[in-house]
């Protein structure tokens, strides 16, 4: 109840700056129904996904402010609240810029452009990788250029938390770096490529969206562990086709098993009928190493075969088929049972 | 009151093209792009493009630079302007700002329904820049400069 009536209070706030500055208030959120078949068994679900409050402006010329709320269900009655971006950007110099606060950690094209909103979700759900190793959010200092020179070249270098903590940068305790640069020869076209770097004082203490919390492990590893990352993003978004491809790979290190090498990679291809209709495919593979004590071994396919119809640029509802497999199958113990999926999303902004 | 310097822009160039739809001939010859206080010089077609897709910040005079648009989905005349300048339609544009503004990268536009309130908005903003569709009054020949092609 609290939260709801914090949400309340910063809506109103938001408000008030909305009427008198040049502040704006979107909304967003999205509806979900799934069933899922698994070896024998079948359930569905109708759930309410999250609702978001996104309000931007400027104070001045130089100094602008972005925030991104959300409120998530959580279980019966009751509902979390989430800060999932709050910044303050300083454009000190034509396009540069040095932003202070929690912001998306721009380690690939998804998570420096989709956010939270499905409503610009290309699928339903993110890469898998995100639910294993993404480190989705950062706190901290990041300078940024964007839109240089022809080729309109764009570079991000942060400095913030790790992994252990969305909300709180323990300065001297665990940082993270991530230098990531992009480039758009053509409007349609993004490429990127970043490096992530962290190291943990606890493997085990991590913070939401960047770890598997749905795969509950028994002895869980709690030691220290070095984490590096490299990510390299290829998309297109014209007026007819869409491409989306996200390639991670991320190498940890501890005292207990050594090195190991994972990987994962998400390809989506669309192509839009009509202006509003976009059937689509993905593909979506991740794989671990069975030493690796960050994400644990877990080697998983996904194939995608989707319907997107967008009403108005204000809602859309996607439409998925979803199996998900081994990528070998050795029915070790790290085998999980193959997996259908049927999801249809409602997706919205208001505004 | 501080006098406000008012730059009409005339994009030469767009009629140029020849593979425009029925539509958009009817409006070929009667664009022009207009601003408020930014730099006095000559543009090319590629800058306008840039300068509106939101690839620019700030002008070299120090001003922010503030995009003024009329995007009516049934309006040929936004149906024209989303063509020549983002090479999208209206549908796609307005996906565009959504992302950008979403993304913390640029100001949303300041979208307006007419010409008048192009104008209108660009009088009280300095570094507001705007496209007039269509516009029968006369323009300011003292702040015309050519767009190159």
């Amino acid at each position: 109840m609290k939260y709801i009536l914090l949400s309340i209070i910063c809506s109103i706030s938001a408000l008030g700056f909305s009427q008198s500055n040049n502040f704006q208030i979107r909304g967003f959120g999205h509806l979900e129904y799934e069933s899922v078949i698994e070896e024998d068994s079948l359930f569905s679900n109708f759930k309410l996904g999250e609702q978001e409050l996104f309000v931007n402006g400027k104070f001045n010329n130089y100094f602008s402010y972005l925030s991104e709320i959300t409120l998530n269900y959580s279980s019966h009655g009751n509902y979390k609240l989430n800060i999932e971006r709050l910044r303050i950007k300083y454009n000190y110099y034509k396009n540069h810029s040095f932003i202070i606060g929690k912001f998306h950690t721009p380690v690939n094209y998804w998570n420096d452009v989709y956010f939270h909103a499905r409503l610009f979700f290309p699928t339903i759900d993110r890469p898998l990788m995100f639910s294993k190793w993404i480190p989705v959010h950062t706190f901290g200092v990041r300078l940024q250029g964007q839109n240089l020179g022809k080729r309109n070249f764009g570079y991000d270098l942060l400095i913030g938390n790790g992994m252990a903590s969305e909300d709180l940068y323990n300065v001297f305790e665990e940082s993270s770096i991530t230098a990531a640069v992009h480039w758009k020869p053509i409007d349609e076209i993004r490429f990127g490529f970043s490096y992530y770097t962290t190291s943990m004082k606890n493997a085990s203490s991590m913070a939401a969206h960047s770890h598997g919390h749905n795969d509950a492990h028994s002895g869980v590893y709690s030691g220290p562990l070095d984490f590096q990352m490299l990510n390299a993003s290829v998309a297109y978004f014209g007026e007819k086709w869409e491409l989306l491809n996200e390639f991670s790979y991320n190498r940890t290190e501890t005292d207990t098993l050594g090195v190991a090498n994972n990987f994962s990679n998400y390809l989506y291809f669309g192509y839009r009928i009509k202006e509003k209709n976009v059937p689509f495919i993905a593909y979506d593979i991740l794989s671990t190493a069975d030493n690796d004590l960050h994400t644990f071994p877990y080697h998983r396919m996904k194939f995608v075969l989707g319907y997107k119809h967008e009403y108005s640029t204000k809602i859309n509802v996607k439409g998925q088929i979803e199996y998900y497999r081994n990528i070998h199958d050795n029915h070790d113990h790290h085998s999980i049972d193959s997996m259908w999926e049927f999801i249809i999303q409602l997706s919205y902004a208001i505004y | 009151m501080r006098y406000i310097r008012l730059y009409i822009f005339l994009v030469l160039g767009f009629i140029l093209c020849t593979n425009y739809t029925s539509f958009s001939q009817n409006y070929s010859s009667r664009i022009a792009i207009v601003g408020n206080s930014f730099d006095n010089k000559t543009f090319t077609k590629k800058e306008i493009h840039s300068i509106f897709k939101g690839n620019k910040n700030y002008w070299d005079n120090g001003n922010s630079v503030s995009i003024v648009l009329v995007l009516s989905d049934e309006d040929e005349k936004s149906k024209y302007v989303a063509e020549q300048i983002y090479n999208k339609s209206v549908l796609s544009v307005k996906k565009y700002w959504l992302g950008l503004v979403f993304q913390g990268r640029f100001e949303a536009p300041v979208f307006v329904s007419n010409n008048e309130e192009v104008l209108e908005v660009l009088k009280n903003n300095r570094g507001a820049i705007g496209i007039l569709v269509d516009y029968k009054e006369e323009l300011d020949s003292k702040s015309l400069l050519n767009i190159l092609d």
